[in-house]
């Protein structure tokens, strides 16, 4: 038994593939930072200069901040956003915490129909479900009707603060379930048995040691729909339009299309809001590192000892069905009868004005139909191109010694503190100024980039999730047999996180399909995409068409996502 | 096979030394261990070796070849070193058969195809798993696994193996053989071989050389007889076997034996010439105690102390005699009752440190006492 010969690694051809590693790492780098950063710097920069972006010649200035203080509609807006956020992140902590506490820790009877109904509205398309919302509870939807005609007066009004309010828990609290849950499952049960044991009855045990363990993960809920409160651009747009009430974003939004004089005080109040998202995030962040820090050490799986709800076993869960209803079936139920019929009000029956006309003008209507194809496309395309640029980044972050790596991840993770409408105006700007790049701007290519810059950290946790899961010395036993940094990445590391890419192929294109905020200042006859030819149609008060689009979006992303999970197993709310 | 000069190897975490200063030649052919406690800084060695951890200071050289210098900032990067590892875990890529993964480092080289087969039958044939060349990682054993890491690692013909306790995740009796079959293999392929590992049976049983680390530096470099027998550090001696250390003060030295006054009891010892003075610490170890009945050999058994416990470890007893406050295990195959005995150990087997030496070295009462 010998060794056959030695055969060294070549060295001309390694050391020029060490210097094609160090190409692809700063490559990657400098994309990620370009793509990130340069939306924000035309619009910051827009904020400390006396004249439009687009004369030469500008000055550096405060002025805008002074004009900016002097607007009274600005404070107004202010006080509203400030309003909506604490009127949305109150009820919605509340509600996703009990609902997570009563799923995952009581014998409430159906936990696991509640487990997958409650989080369904996230894949829901934000836009598609507020007008499922204003179908159902506007002052002339149906349920409003119905309950004016048997009550005399609806106790409600869905074209308030509050009303926006309470829509946004249409998205906040499967946020907050997800986050609670995952918190407690982090949590030993033992904790509680102990209580029980000690003579607390069941609901003091969750009121006295449940939901204190819980308070980190509450306090960044709360965080979360404060940053979704100010940065949301649609819900308010429909909803406080009508009656003129301004949130920061449709101020920013109305400003920006109404009044091209005043670019300079909008772009001030941009980067204030983009100040004070930024803080959000960056509080959020802390807490949940100092939450992770005092987590109850993840002991052996025990199973999980249930608190006995006794005699509220089932008025809680007809509690919880009555919300599913309300909340989350009628908007749906709302948009598919909106798109299916000429009127959709109880005074009418819908099986006497059902129609398929709303579908046909979507399918015949140039525009209409072009922003379904426009949709698919970027989010085919973006998807690809998001998920191949964003594995190469967190290769470079977790696995090479390049010299910014540790950069790369707060990066990444930093666009969920931009504002859709920051980040459509800076890609505006950017494809105004940069000349090579204004054939873009009319494109939607354009709208795409918007998309996948708002959207990176979606596919990129997906990503890094599953990466650190790979033992590095898979890797490692790669490189030492000779294999450069990149033929590693290629041929041991990417194959294996084959599931994770699948992931974030199927989260990247559902974000592309559904999002719209940054793209209403990039639209133009030709490359209009879903939700923004849904807002605009909407604005011109065609309902039908909108809820059909609205019904197309569904079902797209209800097709990709049963896709991802027949042909990859992947599972969406990690 | 080149021989392997680690020379000053520094490396800094930011709040912690991993490895400090040491320096280290492993000679051609030979099998060279690096023993030492969990987290002593074995592991970021052997990487350095292999260029997956960069150091901060110090250099590293494979025969001729620079591998590593901080002063000239060379740093050659892994897949240039030639090393073969065999990982902690293996680390065997679930994705690709045995016989895919024995084969990769040889297409990284372009090698022929049939080249490729050729070697690939040969070195599973070497590890023994010719028969099991088609399977994935999953459906192997813990051992197999191990050994398919292996024949990954010398396909290539590495000019060093570097094994990072490749023993450790197989059960006890399966540890074992592979220990057996690992040293046997490492003969005939006759790789310069450094091996890692917490074990001191495994690295007493397979190394020429072992070198003992403690908290990031060296203690000790020499053959598994000489640090058992002469260890250089109160470390060394309880981290090779167990070992009593007597707190004591030497007395003078005459005839090739020095005297020591035991602390406490004040009962004087002897033991083999040493140049030591002042505080000293005595270590002896269990096995090399005898005990006497406390009423018949006063003559030859000077040492009196009390028997205080007993415990049954299956192929002998331990005790634990209280010598006037100083505790000292003592391993015995016969029955002895609690109650005054009287001891003795042969000078030459007993070694003396010095008293500063001590601190932080666990004694071996102690954790017998916490068993
Ligand atoms: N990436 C790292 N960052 C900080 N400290 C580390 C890192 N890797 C290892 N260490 C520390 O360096 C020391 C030596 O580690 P290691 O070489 O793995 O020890 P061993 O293999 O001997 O158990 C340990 O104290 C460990 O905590
Ligand atoms: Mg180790």
């Amino acid at each position: 038994m010998t060794l056959s010969t030695s055969l060294r690694p070549r060295r001309g051809r390694h050391s020029g593939a060490a210097r094609t590693d160090r190409l692809i790492q700063w490559g990657t780098w400098l994309l990620v930072v370009v793509l990130i950063f340069g939306p924000i710097v035309p619009v910051v920069y827009a904020g400390f200069v006396d004249r439009p972006l687009y004369e030469s010649g500008g000055v550096l200035t405060l002025d805008n901040f002074g004009a900016l203080g002097e607007d009274p509609a600005f404070w107004s807006a202010l006080r509203n956003t400030a309003l909506f956020a604490l009127m949305a992140a109150v009820p919605g902590v509340l509600i996703g915490a009990g609902l997570a506490v009563l799923v995952a820790r009581t014998d409430l009877p159906m936990q696991r129909f509640f487990g997958v109904v409650l989080v369904a509205p996230l894949l829901f398309p934000g836009l598609g479900v507020t007008l499922g919302w204003v179908t159902m509870y506007s002052p002339s939807g149906f349920v409003s009707t119905w309950v004016a005609e048997h009550f005399g007066s609806t106790p409600w009004n869905l074209y308030s603060l509050p009303g926006m309010a309470i829509v946004t828990l249409e998205k906040s609290v499967p946020l907050v379930y997800l986050m609670v849950r995952a918190r407690l499952s982090s949590l030993d049960t033992s904790i509680e048995s102990a209580a029980l044991t000690a003579g607390a009855r069941p609901l003091r045990v969750l009121w006295t040691i449940t939901l204190p363990m819980l308070r980190p993960a509450l306090l960044t809920a709360a965080i979360l729909i404060v940053m979704i409160a100010f940065e949301t651009l649609g819900l308010p747009l429909i909803l406080g339009g009508p009656v003129d009430i301004d949130t920061l974003s449709t101020y920013l939004y109305r400003t920006w299309t109404t009044d091209p004089a005043r670019q300079g005080t909008v772009s001030a109040a941009a980067s204030g809001l983009l100040l004070l998202v930024t803080i959000l995030l960056w509080l959020r962040t802390r807490v949940e590192g100092d939450a992770s820090r005092y987590a109850t050490a993840a002991g052996k799986a025990t199973a999980t000892r249930r608190l006995h709800l006794g005699p509220l076993r089932w008025p809680l869960a007809i509690l919880i069905s009555s919300y599913v209803v309300v909340a989350i079936v009628l908007p749906v139920v709302g948009l598919v009868m909106t798109s299916v019929t000429y009127i959709f009000t109880p005074a009418v029956s819908p099986w006497d004005v059902l129609t398929s006309r709303h579908f046909e003008t979507v399918f015949t209507n140039d525009s209409l139909f072009r922003s379904i194809t426009n949709s698919l496309l970027i989010g085919v395309v973006g998807s690809v191109l998001a998920t191949t640029g964003l594995a190469t980044a967190a290769l470079v972050a977790h696995r090479s010694r390049f010299r910014l790596r540790s950069t790369l991840t707060p990066i990444l993770f930093y666009p969920r503190a931009l504002p859709g409408i920051v980040v459509g105006v800076g890609i505006f700007w950017s494809f105004v100024l940069l000349t090579p790049l204004e054939p873009l701007r009319t494109t939607v290519w354009g709208i795409m980039l918007a998309f996948i810059v708002r959207n990176t950290a979606i596919g990129y946790a997906a990503i890094q999730s599953s990466l650190l899961a790979i033992s590095t010395e898979l890797d490692a036993a790669a490189r030492t047999s000779g294999a450069t940094w990149f033929k590693t990445c290629r041929t041991i590391v990417v194959p294996l996180l084959r599931p994770a890419l699948a992931g974030s192929l199927i989260l990247m294109f559902v974000s592309i399909l559904n999002d719209y905020d940054p793209a209403v200042f990039l639209v133009t006859t030709g490359n209009e995409v879903l939700g923004v030819t849904m807002l605009k149609q909407w604005a011109a008060g065609f309902a039908g068409p909108v809820a059909a689009l609205g019904i197309i979006q569904i079902a797209i992303t209800a097709f990709a996502v049963t896709i991802g999970r027949l042909a990859w197993g992947v599972k969406l709310h990690a | 096979m080149p021989e392997i000069n680690v020379s000053a190897l520094g490396l800094d975490y930011a709040a912690k030394t991993a490895i400090d200063d040491i320096s280290f030649t492993a000679r051609e052919g030979e099998f060279l261990t690096l023993l030492g406690p969990s987290g002593c800084g074995k592991t970021t060695t052997l990487m350095s070796i292999a260029g997956l951890v960069q150091p901060t200071r110090g250099s590293i050289t494979c025969g001729a070849d620079v591998l590593f210098d901080s002063q000239r900032s060379i740093d050659r990067p892994p897949e240039r070193r030639n090393c073969g590892v065999v990982f902690q875990s293996y680390a065997i890529w679930p994705h690709m058969s045995v016989a895919d993964n024995v084969a990769y480092p040889l297409r990284l080289r372009k090698v022929g195809k049939a080249e490729i087969a050729k070697r690939v039958q040969e070195a599973l044939a070497m590890v023994e798993l010719a028969a099991l060349a088609e399977r994935y990682p999953h459906q192997l054993s813990g051992g197999q696994q191990q050994r398919v890491a292996l024949a990954r690692a010398i396909t290539y013909g590495p000019g060093v193996l570097l094994l990072d306790e490749p023993l450790s995740n197989l059960d006890a009796k399966l540890r074992e053989q592979a220990r057996i079959w690992l040293k046997e293999f490492q003969t005939s392929v006759g790789l310069t071989t450094i091996f890692v590992t917490h074990d001191q049976d495994e690295a007493l049983a397979l190394s020429d050389r072992v070198i003992v680390m403690n908290d990031g530096h060296i203690e000790q470099v020499g053959t598994p007889e000489e640090i058992y027998q002469r260890p250089a550090s109160p470390f060394v001696a309880s981290f090779l076997g167990s070992a009593n250390l007597l707190a004591g003060t030497v007395l003078g030295t005459a005839g090739g034996l020095t005297q020591v006054r035991l602390q406490d009891s004040g009962q004087t010892v002897s033991v083999g010439a040493d140049s030591l003075a002042g505080d000293v610490l005595v270590m002896i170890r269990p096995e090399d105690v005898e005990l006497f009945s406390d009423t018949n050999a006063a003559d030859h058994a000077t040492l009196q102390g009390t028997l205080a416990s007993r415990t049954f470890v299956g192929s002998s007893y331990r005790y634990i005699i209280d010598c006037g406050g100083q505790k000292l295990s003592v391993a015995s195959r016969e029955r002895w009752e609690p109650g005054p005995v009287r001891l003795r150990f042969a000078p030459e087997r007993a070694r003396l440190f010095p008293h500063a030496s001590a601190t932080a070295v666990p004694t071996l009462t102690e954790e017998l006492s916490h068993a």
